[in-house]
């Protein structure tokens, strides 16, 4: 659905119904923390993000959307003070839930869905792949007093995200648990198709 | 709501994060309580391979199995054509087998190959004063089969390989590829152990300069 909307003349999209952009750069905690004679971490160093929403404005305070979340970044190992690249790994996540204006200019959005990990190599810990993960999410949109009233509902993005993770090697090598994974973007948003109320 | 949902946020977070798994079966890897791995800045390692018959595919393959051993990219190697700029040479001793693809072999291990990998230490006797070589030789005292011969150059070409990364020592256990008469065809679970190990350890030799 979303790869088709932006083809589709802005004329046909329902009157409520809005598409929001995001970019913005994101923080993520280790993936790993394992313990090889030493600590070693695996953390996805901080990257850019990219986030598509579409929502449908209702006559309750509850407004319902759908998120499809990419961010980008390279995979670094931390191990005695040194930390050193070693692959790169794409993730998309879908998350549908509800928002609602907390404050003026002010909008909170709580959501579930999923997340998937794409690695550019399947090596190491990535290399019988990985799975789906179940994700929540939270986030805040601050539409600044200087920008309310401007048609595009330009703002800041806030948003964090869990999920647990591990792969079919790290279960292998004896992780018999997964690792919660917390993830912090901050970003700047738009409406960039239809009509409707502040961006998720 | 708001209750339901801090709630379900503090269950969420207070799950037990995992135990890193202990890592106890490994064998020495030391010579002579010296340690060589390869360090972040030489990986990937580059391999110069035998042009002749299928020594390319026998060492590309190796590489790949060893590669798998680790989990965070700590060693990888790459082909070179070129053996003045190779890290690691590995050629044929004597005798070269044809290079046809032969028919599978599921007997049991016969010794039909050998190998020998040399680290020249430089005059400081802590750094390799050139690349490591290895060799690979057929065994020409008995006549085996092209499939036995087969086999045993993959096994051979793998344990050499681990040579070549730092494993300086013969495993004592018949069932992992390090042991001195190869009688496995893949790392097995002390294997594995044994190079994450190696590759967390800090080395007390260098590689050869580039």
């Amino acid at each position: 659905m979303l790869l088709l909307l932006p083809t589709c003349p802005l004329a046909r999209l329902p009157a409520q119904v809005a598409l929001h952009a995001t970019v913005g750069a994101r923080y993520t905690s280790a993936l790993v923390h394992d313990s090889i004679v030493i600590p070693v971490d695996v953390q996805p160093a901080i990257g850019p993000a990219l986030a598509l929403a579409i929502s449908q404005h209702t006559s309750s305070p509850w407004t319902p959307d759908a998120n499809l979340d990419v961010s980008w970044s390279s995979l670094q190992r931390h191990e005695s003070g040194t930390t050193s690249k070693f692959n790169s790994v794409t993730t998309i996540a879908f998350t549908v839930g509800v928002r609602r204006e907390i404050a003026h200019g002010l909008t909170a959005r709580a959501g579930f869905g999923a997340i998937k990990h794409l690695p550019s190599e399947d090596i190491g810990m990535f290399r019988t792949g990985t799975g789906l993960w179940a994700l929540g999410t939270a986030s805040l949109y601050w539409t600044p007093s200087a920008l309310r009233g401007v048609s595009r509902d330009i703002g800041l993005s806030l948003r964090y995200d869990v999920h647990r993770f591990s792969t079919a090697a790290l279960h292998a090598d004896g992780f018999t648990s997964t690792q919660l994974v917390h993830r912090l973007s901050l970003g700047i948003g738009m409406r960039v198709l239809g009509k409707g109320a502040t961006a998720p | 709501m708001k209750r339901r949902l801090i709630i379900g946020a503090v269950l969420l977070v207070a799950c037990s994060e995992p135990t890193a798994p202990g890592r106890t079966a490994w064998y020495s890897f030391d010579f002579a309580g010296d340690v060589f791995r390869w360090p972040e800045s030489r990986v990937p390692v580059r391999y110069y391979a035998d042009t002749r018959s299928n020594m390319r595919d026998l060492v590309e393959r190796a590489i790949g199995t060893w590669e798998d051993q680790v989990l965070y990219g700590e060693f990888s190697g790459e082909m070179v054509n070129d053996s003045t700029v190779a890290d690691v040479i590995v050629t044929w001793f004597d005798s070269v087998p044809p290079n046809v693809p032969p028919p599978p072999d599921n007997g049991p291990p016969v010794f039909a190959c050998d190998g020998v990998t040399t680290l020249q230490l430089d005059s400081t006797g802590t750094a390799l004063a050139e690349p490591i070589h290895t060799q690979i030789r057929i065994t020409t005292a008995q006549v085996y089969t092209a499939a036995q011969v087969a086999a045993c150059l993959r096994r051979v070409t793998i344990h050499e390989l681990g040579h070549t990364l730092g494993l300086l020592q013969e495993s004592p256990d018949q069932q992992d590829i390090m042991y001195s008469t190869v009688q496995v065809s893949a790392p097995s679970a002390r294997d594995h152990q044994t190079v994450q190990v190696l590759y967390h350890t800090a080395p007390t030799i260098a590689p050869a300069p580039r």
